[in-house]
């Protein structure tokens, strides 16, 4: 089982998660600092390009009654202002004892390339009891 | 016999999880005994040993175990040697 999902990185959204974080380093906000440095425009914070994968597992998979317990993520190609990425989750393992599952996350660009990987355990935890 | 390879197999699974490499397993180590084991430790330890000895617990199993030598009893039952 998997999900896909695409994200833009507008302007305006790396400029509001900026100021949501307070994450003003000059290769997000400076283009000739980002330049400078090699790439090829500002870049999109890695926990913004991360973050998707939040709306991914509450959302679909695993969905709304599950919690984040564990999620590790690497990055391996930068992203710039402008980028859409697609991203998809897969379970790797479920455990239906434990409530569990673990699932496979990347995202791509537009060019085919992984900009980053990693995996999550996510669980479901019982009501509480009144 | 059987017991030593199976808490040989499992211990680096208990080691990973737990962040200790000098932890000792033995039949009766509990979740009191570990400083570390809490809930979320616990799923991921019950995750990673459905994975390592390639068997899925049940829910009746799972609550069960009171201890590792519960744990390895059921792993036992379910012909899991520690190979």
């Amino acid at each position: 089982m998997s999900v896909e999902l695409t994200f833009t990185f507008t302007e305006e959204a790396v400029a509001r998660f900026a100021e949501l974080v307070g994450d003003f380093a000059p290769v997000h906000v400076d283009a000739e600092f980002a330049q400078a440095q090699g790439f090829p425009g500002r870049l999109v914070h890695g926990l913004f390009v991360g973050a998707i994968f939040s709306g991914i597992l509450g959302q679909q998979l695993p969905g709304p009654r599950s919690v984040i317990n564990s999620l590790s993520l690497k990055m391996h190609a930068p992203v710039t202002i402008g980028e859409t990425l697609s991203y998809q989750v897969s379970v790797k393992q479920v455990s239906e004892a434990a409530h569990a599952v673990i699932l496979e996350m990347a995202a791509s660009n537009g060019s085919g390339v992984t900009v980053c990987r990693g995996q999550s355990t996510c669980s479901f935890p019982a009501p509480a009891r009144t | 016999m059987l017991d030593e390879a199976i808490i040989s197999s499992i211990t680096p699974v208990f080691r990973r999880i737990f962040e200790d490499e000098s932890l000792v397993v033995t039949r009766s180590l509990d979740a009191s005994m570990v400083p570390s084991w809490d809930s979320l430790n616990h799923i991921a330890l019950i995750l990673e040993l459905e994975s390592h000895a390639g068997v899925k617990f049940t829910t009746d199993e799972l609550a069960s175990m009171a201890n590792v030598g519960d744990l390895v009893d059921v792993l036992k039952g379910k012909g899991y040697s520690g190979a």
